[in-house]
């Protein structure tokens, strides 16, 4: 890594030093609110302390139109080549751990996970899939983005009763720019972290579709790290009947003029469980920054829980632009009926408002992924 | 459609809005080609008649029917109503996060041409169309992208609305107070497409509060709500007594 390091990485951990800590640590250190302690159900995700491996990874019913350069499965990683990308294997040793570990879940994660791939991108496309299986299943990734016009796309899916962890650490250098296509395919409990460090004039756009499921905690913390920088991340999570998502996507900027943005679109079906939530931060070393934060959640059912919370915190008093903004909401009076007075029925109504927030981030045009299926999967028809 | 039989006829309608009786024994027709206004004060039951030939759930007939081509369409769901060429601009059309509106105009014209598919467009113009009609109402093709009607201006929602009547060429046109929001730029960029469906022989029923917008296209048929009844009815002569006079000089305690 450069001279810079990862930020929001905290010293190198041993592996006797991650036991000791994964033995120790809460799940969280801090409760997220006082009505509502935890918005990731930890129960679920503790099954990622003590599932068998799982034998091998379950390809999703959905398939991406993307040939992969790597797909990791538990315990194999397949690798393939891919013009403007170096792919290597990364394999679990003896070195640091370098993520950074907050909670219980990290420091096993960091124990047992056994699939990785280092990727260094020069401009090339480098789709990677990552396949969970009935078990559990453990990945780490770590890419280095060298170049202008550099793509990431990201499939994971975890079927129903398996659990995995992932780690995903990048770095995008300096003049670099990397566009970062997730799709977060639920079903089983899934932890799934990213941290992504971008240097001068560097910039990143992130697009996000993630599907509930028993658990999906998915969290995204982008570091705005040098002098004009520019991030911005648009989510779109569908969660509907007896599936749960805590989504936390993250901004901090500490260069000067940079800009940083977080938006997140949420639907509710049926008794499904959804957290949108984040900080956008400025801090003290940023000047003449963009700050950016909006997270509306619609809730279509009357059974469905949404909850939404965009923080915008700014710790210095040279900021070109902060603001936030929030809803939780029924869906406008008249939604339903004006999509029908222009000819599509409940049914297609429902279907259209969710394949519109997973296309919100343009996950799927860049995955090659049907919409209509997407939409189907996610609403479980 | 026998010939001599209007596009649209209401007759005697009797609406109930949560057990309020809102409209009392309306009647009126729209041929082909014709302009229709419906004029009256505030709460008179005008956008309860829109919504009612829409087929808006909730608004009950408790009386009369409503002949679209000669068929009673009271049986009919929204969507039913929409397909057999029944559009609706709404006065204020809610905002529909992470629709698009090339996505939505997309579907619809799928559906129309009897096409199920959510993403692949059937007639490849469709989007060339829209774009062309945002242009027309003044709106660059950058709305096609936007989530439709979130953070759009009143102005902007209202040629929004008539952008989709030009993409998805309904046979009858219901606009519901298509002026209020919009500058006089606007106002005559709306009058003038009006004037154009009614020249392809598109039924027009315009729904409007002030007169402003029949200043720019001359009404064939007026007829003025008040309380749910029909207080008058007449040609463009009736809006401009309106506009003189206000809406008083045709109640019992008025003029």
């Amino acid at each position: 890594m450069s001279s810079r390091g990862w930020a929001g990485l905290g010293k190198p951990l041993s592996r006797e030093e991650l036991r000791e800590l994964a033995s120790r640590l809460p799940y969280q250190r801090v409760k997220d609110s006082p009505t509502h302690p935890y918005y990731t159900d930890w129960r679920v995700l503790s099954a990622a302390e003590s599932r068998e491996y799982a034998e091998r990874g379950v390809e999703p019913p959905l398939r991406p139109g993307l040939d992969p350069v790597a797909v990791l499965e538990p315990c194999k990683a397949t690798l393939n080549g891919g013009t403007g990308v170096e792919v290597e294997e990364l394999r679990p040793s003896g070195e640091p751990w370098r993520f950074p570990v907050e909670g219980r879940l990290d420091a096993v994660h960091g124990i047992r996970w056994c699939t990785g791939l280092r990727l260094v991108l020069d401009g090339g496309s480098a789709p990677v899939f990552l396949w969970g299986g009935n078990g559990y299943s453990g990945y780490h990734v770590e890419v280095r983005v060298k170049k202008p016009g550099s793509r990431l796309p990201i499939v994971t899916y975890t079927p129903v009763g398996g659990v995995t962890t992932a780690t995903l650490l990048v770095e995008v250098e300096d003049g670099a720019s990397l566009r970062m296509s997730t799709l977060n395919l639920g079903e089983g409990a899934v932890y799934f972290r990213r941290l992504v460090v971008l240097g001068n004039g560097s910039s990143l756009e992130s697009g996000l579709s993630v599907l509930g499921g028993s658990m999906v905690h998915d969290r995204e913390d982008v570091f705005l790290e040098g002098d004009g920088g520019k991030a911005s991340t648009r989510a779109g999570l569908v969660s509907v009947s007896g599936e749960k998502i805590d989504s936390i996507l993250n901004v901090v900027i500490n260069g000067k003029d940079c800009e940083g943005s977080v938006r997140a679109r949420g639907l509710v079906g049926g008794s499904g469980y959804l957290v949108s939530r984040g900080v956008a931060r400025v801090n003290e070393a940023a000047r003449n920054a963009s700050a950016v934060f909006e997270s509306y959640v619609t809730v279509l059912d009357e059974g469905g829980r949404g909850y939404s919370v965009p923080v915008l915190e700014v710790n210095t008093g040279d900021v070109r632009e902060a603001r936030h903004s929030t809803a939780v909401m029924a869906p406008p009076a008249d939604a339903a009926f004006y999509l029908r007075q222009r000819g599509l029925s409940e049914r297609e109504a429902r279907f259209l408002l969710a394949m519109a927030v997973l296309e919100y981030g343009g996950v799927p045009e860049d995955l090659g992924v049907d919409s209509v299926e997407l939409a189907a999967a996610a609403l479980g028809v | 459609m026998s010939s001599g039989e209007p596009l649209l006829r209401v007759d005697r309608l009797k609406v109930k809005v949560e057990d309020k009786d809102v409209l009392r024994g309306v009647s009126l027709s729209v041929r082909e080609g014709e302009l229709h206004a419906v004029m009256g004060p505030n709460g008179s039951g005008k956008s309860t008649l829109a919504y009612t030939i829409a087929g808006k759930p909730g608004y009950s007939v408790v009386g009369g029917t409503i002949r679209y081509k000669g068929e009673d369409i009271l049986g009919l769901e929204p969507e039913e109503r929409a397909l057999k060429g029944i559009f609706l601009g709404f006065q204020e059309p809610p905002p529909l996060p992470g629709v698009r509106l090339s996505t939505l105009m997309m579907v619809a014209v799928n559906k129309r041409m009897g096409v199920e598919s959510l993403t692949k467009a059937a007639d490849p113009r469709v989007y060339q169309r829209l774009i062309s009609s945002l242009e027309r109402v003044g709106l660059s093709a950058e709305y096609a992208h936007r989530e439709l009607h979130v953070g759009f201006s009143g102005g902007e929602k209202k040629r929004a609305e008539i952008a989709q009547v030009l993409v998805l060429n309904p046979d009858l046109v219901i606009l519901d107070e298509p002026d209020s929001g919009l500058d006089i730029d606007g106002v005559r960029v709306v009058a003038e497409i009006i004037n154009e469906l009614r020249e392809k022989g598109k039924g027009i029923l315009l729904i409007t509060h002030y007169a402003r917008l029949l200043r720019f296209v001359v009404p064939d048929a007026v007829t003025v709500l008040v309380d749910g009844e029909v207080a008058a009815s007449g040609g463009p002569e009736l809006a401009q007594a309106i506009e003189e006079k206000g809406y008083s000089a045709l109640t019992p305690r008025g003029g």
